[in-house]
């Protein structure tokens, strides 16, 4: 039985319609299909990365959503609705996946530094922690529920500004201008968080 | 958590303070706050921490996520590919990977191999396999693994095989040498199996123990064709008839041992190719060594082959000698000279192991025969000498008569003869490589920040230089193994260029390397090349960049294997005989390449990095300064270069078959202050760099403006040592620094007024930088004791030391604040998620003087200097000069470089007593130092003094203000080239 990709793409959007009617067992049938669509876009990353350097990670992720909830073919009543339950589904799958050890193998996802006779050249990018990263926005969700959902639409969810605004009823200008505070605030809050545990002292 | 209306307050001003012009938000905040200076501080912190985000959730979630993947950790274990559900996974190799998976529809456990994508990506190749892939579909057979199908689901192409339970050959073989009845009942599984192959008109073409699986009903064949396939040439013949093709080692470590001279040469193969690679594999089987693992020589394509005769060693049992006829008939060179039917083997073997099976009722008889039927008897009687293949093409005479070969292969002390000076400059000549003939030797010439590659003919006694770019900083040349090319390093490429000279070609750039920097990207950021090395074959090239070694083609084309992960720092690598490790050193990437920090002093580990990319195995620790790893000639002891006892000598330990260690490091040398050294192919010649280096502290007086008169300048310390790092108490008394003049490094000062140095530490590790609190009681440092760098704290009345931190990380480089309840220290730390925090941390210990917990301060930042008042820290930041306001994490650059304009890399920062100029040094790509100042409140910088004299540069970034002076390290290092004759003590 080969996939059919318009047979999956109809799968998840039925499941997504049924998690959002209030079915949680659709979430958990969500969640391993999600998983697989996944690992399947890690693998291809890698493989063009060795051949073909002009495919963009962007690109493939935007293949990776359009695969698996293309809404923008979808006539629902309630598009703002399902944008936002894509979003946190995505947010629950990543965050799941960054978590299990057997995906992510020594480090998670800590980078290689260089490292020069006593000086210390940084990592380029930063790529964050899922996993505090989401307990950072939980904590983001408490004082300011609206920056909160800015950033589970646009990073989890991968929308675009103006989809962002659409789903959230506000203007392009107000959800650049959460986008920004949020952004420092949890880039804030993960560097504190970031801080040496230290080993008890020897004996 | 902050209350609603504060947050209220808080996200208003920071998006009003945005809208501001960058130089007015602070007068904004200050207007906007009045006397809540906590609101403006959190506001500045965000603002702060805005700047500082860069790239921060800049892509959606999936994509970072998708980055921080490796390849082999994306399991497919789940997953379904046709009719097959994925269960587990088996293995994974450079082949790809194979799971254990269920056939939905017969509802059996099958081996599904995944094809690696190189040879799915080209149309001819994936062919050439689906119709080998059918051929050996139709071989059955009870000794050949069967192929049930091939297809392709969802981009991938797999192979669906026998699910086989047991170990393969070579897994049986690591355990030792088969029993008389386990090899014959395996042998002639092995060449019934062949039979019915070559029967079919199929040709193995990969034949060796890896592809040898041992169940419970017998051994099977493996993985028929595909080797040659994966090697991404042209693929061999898989008919009867016989096809030509060149030859091609296959990227599968190992392989080169069981290849026919004739695959070798790139000759017309044909199955006896398979014969030979039975013939090598009995050998194995008997011995459990491989039969050519000395198959190191000039082998690459249209070279004549001759592997020297390995005889059967002697602990080798009695029956085993009765195999010797049957075996030489499948290792002639000449393939007319082999078996001409498979079943002939296969017949023979019975009949030895009926007969043998007789006589090993009667010993006496046995050893009798063993003398009469000696393996390869003509190595014995014929040979007195070992021939060797030499580069010029010709047969020398190497070895004096009656010597085996290489029979210093693997001892651990090594008695030196005459000591013969190659090279006699009074610069520095590193990096020695012998021709394979043993008649040349190449080497680095020239200063720390200038190198160029020469080559000595020995017999002659003539030098004559290689390559030449008047601002070269070429260094680790190696000799290809057939002689014609050298290969060498500089840090933005890999060359070759042939040996007698002309024109170099680039194998390799900077622009080739994954995430490497853009030319406009600050020089600080040190990734460079720093080790190339050749196969044993010749025929690919092992590349250190930054922390991760690649292989490629010789040519430099083709699909670059990066093996071994991320590392600290690799270098000084070594490619073993058999093919199966690289032997680098990981760590301290200064201590052996010319540039910036020449000849610096930072421990150091080896590590093995196995060719076929599993994980490294680090067989020596970061216990000392280790150089320079050359691998014995039957890959089983690895002799390096350590100053774990003081003076750098050579070290040698035995490596087992799984890359680990057996027994200690011995000492081979005693006082011999090697710096990087080679021997020639037979191991009986050594070439090695004797180098002696030190580095004491000089002093200028700063004048009010203007460049510093160098001449002017003075030596604080003399003596044979290297100090790392510097410091003046803030009172002006003291000198602090650290000194290796008792062999491990420990804390001095010496009193400014004049006087002697007085020994602060006297631990057995290494102690570095110190500073000293400013009621001048208590002595910061860090120090390796710990196994990595961790600070700790003397009381100089008391004489105590305790222990600040205590992490795998790598706390170092710790600045007292002038109030003396805190430290800054640099750290390196890798945290699961936030990627790493390195740079700057912050440690404060309350009035009982318990240390709390570290914060972090910045990222990237180099050694800290507080301000007399404490209120700001001043450092290095990529390149640029920093300040940071530790109360409110608030950071403010000073100095920023211009790349187009060649502006100063500033590398570490000072605080001037005035508290208003920072002083900076810096050096260029090539390591040139130069001291410059600028004003606090920012401004162009005025360049103050270049410590620019090759012959004396002023290699580490580390200095020190103090007084009226600047103070800082000039090196003072020379070597030369020695080689001596080698034999066992």
């Amino acid at each position: 039985m080969a996939h059919d990709r318009s047979a999956i793409t109809q799968e998840v959007t039925s499941l997504l319609v049924a998690w959002s009617d209030g079915n949680e067992d659709a979430l958990q049938q969500l969640i391993p299909l999600v998983h697989r669509e996944l690992r399947g876009l890690a693998r291809r990353a890698m493989l063009r990365e060795r051949g073909d350097h002009t495919l963009q990670p962007t690109a493939l992720v935007n293949e990776l959503y359009l695969r698996l909830v293309d809404v923008r073919q979808v006539q629902w009543s309630n598009r703002a609705h399902f944008y936002a339950l894509s979003a946190r589904l995505m947010r629950r799958v990543l965050v799941d996946l960054a978590r299990s050890k057997a995906f992510l193998k020594r480090g998670g996802g800590a980078q290689a530094v260089e490292f020069v006779d006593d000086r210390y050249v940084p990592p380029t990018r930063h790529n964050p922690d899922l996993e505090q990263l989401d307990a950072a926005l939980v904590a983001l969700e408490t004082i300011d529920p609206r920056r909160s959902q800015v950033v589970e639409l646009r990073y989890f969810g991968g929308l675009d500004v103006d989809e962002t605004a659409a789903v959230l009823k506000v203007s392009r200008r107000t959800v650049l201008r959460d986008w920004a505070l949020a952004r420092s605030w949890l880039f804030r809050e993960l560097r504190r968080s970031a801080d040496v545990d230290p080993k008890p002292p020897p004996g | 958590m902050t209350e609603p209306n504060r947050w209220k307050d808080i996200s208003r001003l920071y998006d009003e303070a945005l809208r501001q012009p960058q130089g007015s938000r602070s007068a904004f905040l200050r207007r906007a706050c009045g006397v809540d200076v906590a609101l403006r501080s959190e506001v500045e912190s965000l603002l702060c921490s805005d700047a500082e985000a860069g790239d921060f959730m800049a892509s959606p979630a999936a994509v970072d996520l998708v980055e921080t993947l490796e390849a082999d950790t994306v399991s497919l274990v789940g997953d379904q590919l046709g009719s097959y559900r994925i269960d587990a996974l088996l293995g994974a190799g450079g082949m790809g990977e194979v799971y254990r998976a269920t056939d939905t529809r017969l509802n059996r456990t099958v081996a599904l191999k995944i094809l690696p994508q190189h040879l799915r990506e080209v149309p001819r190749l994936r062919e050439r396999f689906e119709r080998e892939a059918r051929a050996v579909a139709a071989l059955h057979h009870p000794h050949i693994c069967v192929l049930h199908d091939i297809g392709e689901d969802d981009g991938f192409a797999f192979l669906v095989m026998e699910l086989l339970e047991g170990e393969t050959l070579a897994e049986r073989l690591a355990r030792g040498p088969l029993e008389r009845e386990e090899l014959f009942r395996c042998a002639i599984d092995i060449s019934d199996a062949l039979t019915e192959t070559h029967r079919q008109g199929v040709v193995h073409g990969d034949l060796k123990p890896g592809n040898v699986m041992l169940t419970a009903e017998g051994a099977k064949l493996l993985d028929f064709g595909l080797a040659t396939l994966n090697a991404g040439g042209m693929p061999a013949s898989g008919s009867f008839s016989g096809g030509t093709v060149p030859a091609t080692t296959s990227t599968v470590g190992g392989t080169l041992a069981y290849m026919a001279p004739e695959q070798l040469e790139g000759l017309a193969t044909d199955w006896r190719i398979d014969t030979f690679a039975f013939g090598a594999i009995l050998y194995e089987m008997v011995t459990a060594r491989k039969a050519f693992a000395g198959r190191t020589g000039p082998w690459i394509q249209g070279t004549a082959v001759l592997d020297p005769p390995i005889p059967l060693p002697a602990d080798a049992p009695a029956w085993a000698h009765d195999l010797t006829p049957l075996m030489e008939r499948c290792l002639a060179h000449d393939a007319d000279n082999r078996w001409t039917r498979t079943i002939d083997i296969a017949d023979e073997l019975r009949r030895i192991s009926i007969a043998s099976n007789q006589l090993a009722q009667t010993p006496s008889q046995s050893s009798g025969r063993r003398r009469s039927f000696g393996w390869w008897p003509l190595a014995i009687a014929v040979l007195s000498s070992v021939l060797l293949w030499s580069a010029a093409g010709r047969w020398s005479l190497f070895a004096p008569a009656g010597l085996p070969p290489a029979a210093d292969t693997n001892i651990a002390r090594l008695s030196l003869g005459t000591l013969q000076l190659v090279t006699t400059s009074d610069q520095l000549e590193v990096d020695p490589s012998f021709s394979p003939d043993g008649q040349s030797v190449a080497y680095a010439a020239g200063t720390a920040t200038g190198m160029r590659i020469f080559v000595r003919a020995l017999g002659e006694g003539k030098t004559r230089q290689l390559t030449g770019g008047q601002d070269a900083l070429e260094f680790h040349p190696r000799w290809s193994p057939d002689g014609r090319e050298i290969l060498y390093v500089t840090p933005s490429g890999v060359f070759v260029v042939p040996e007698s000279g002309g024109s170099a070609r680039r194998v390799d750039s900077q622009a080739d390397m994954p995430g490497s920097y853009s030319a406009t990207a600050p020089s600080t950021a040190r990734r460079i090349f720093s080790s190339a090395i050749w196969s044993p074959d010749g025929r690919r090239l092992a590349i250190a960049y930054g922390g991760s070694l690649s292989i490629v083609a010789a040519d430099g084309l083709g699909e670059r294997r990066r093996i071994g992960g991320s590392l600290f720092e690799l270098h000084s690598c070594d490619w073993s005989p058999d093919d199966r490790w690289i032997a680098c050193v990981a760590g301290n990437w200064s201590s052996a390449s010319p540039g910036g920090s020449f000849g610096n002093l930072s421990p150091s580990a080896v590590v093995l990095l196995p060719t076929d990319g599993g994980a490294p195995i680090e067989v020596i620790g970061r216990t000392a300064v280790h150089r320079s790893p050359v691998w014995s000639h039957d890959g089983r002891r690895l002799y390096y270069v350590s100053n774990r006892e003081g003076s750098s000598d050579i070290y040698s330990i035995e490596i087992t078959d799984q890359g680990t260690t057996r027994g200690d490091p011995v000492r081979a040398t005693t006082g011999l202050d090697v710096y990087s050294m080679a021997f020639t192919d037979d191991r009986r010649t050594l070439a090695y760099a004797r180098y002696s280096a030190r580095a004491n502290i000089w002093s200028v007086p700063i004048s009010s403006d203007g460049p510093l008169d160098l001449s002017r300048g003075r030596p604080e310390t003399s003596g044979p040592q290297t100090i790392e790092a510097m410091r003046v108490t803030r009172d002006g008394r003291w000198l602090l620094y650290d000194s290796n003049i008792h062999g491990t490094f420990d804390i001095f000062r010496i009193p400014l007024s004049g006087g002697v140095a007085e020994r602060l530490t006297d631990d057995p590790g290494d102690e570095f930088a110190p500073d000293l609190s400013n009621d001048g009681g208590s002595l910061a440092f860090h120090s390796w004791r710990t196994g990595t760098r961790d600070i700790f704290v003397k009381d100089l009345a008391r004489s105590t030391v305790s222990q600040v931190t205590a992490t795998s990380a790598q706390e170092s480089f710790p600045a007292w604040s002038p109030n003396g309840d805190a430290i800054v220290f640099l750290d390196q730390f890798v945290k699961a998620g936030v990627g790493v925090a390195n740079g700057a941390f912050l440690i404060r210990r309350d009035p009982s003087g318990v240390w709390g917990r570290p914060g972090h301060l910045r990222a990237g930042t180099s050694r800290v200097s507080w301000s007399q008042d404490g209120r700001f820290l001043a450092y290095a930041h990529r390149g640029a000069v920093e300040v940071l306001f530790p109360d409110s994490y608030v950071h403010r650059v000073v100095f920023a470089p211009d790349v187009e304009k060649r502006d100063p890399i500033a590398e570490s920062v000072q605080v001037g007593p005035d508290g208003r100029t920072l002083y900076f040094k810096s050096h260029d790509e090539r390591g040139r130092a130069a001291l410059w100042s600028v004003p606090l409140q920012g401004g162009r910088p005025t360049l103050l003094v270049r410590l620019d004299d090759p012959g004396r540069p002023s290699s580490r970034t580390d200095f020190a203000v103090g007084g009226d002076r600047l103070y800082f390290t000039l090196d003072d290092r020379r070597s030369n080239i020695f080689i001596t004759s080698v034999t066992a003590r």
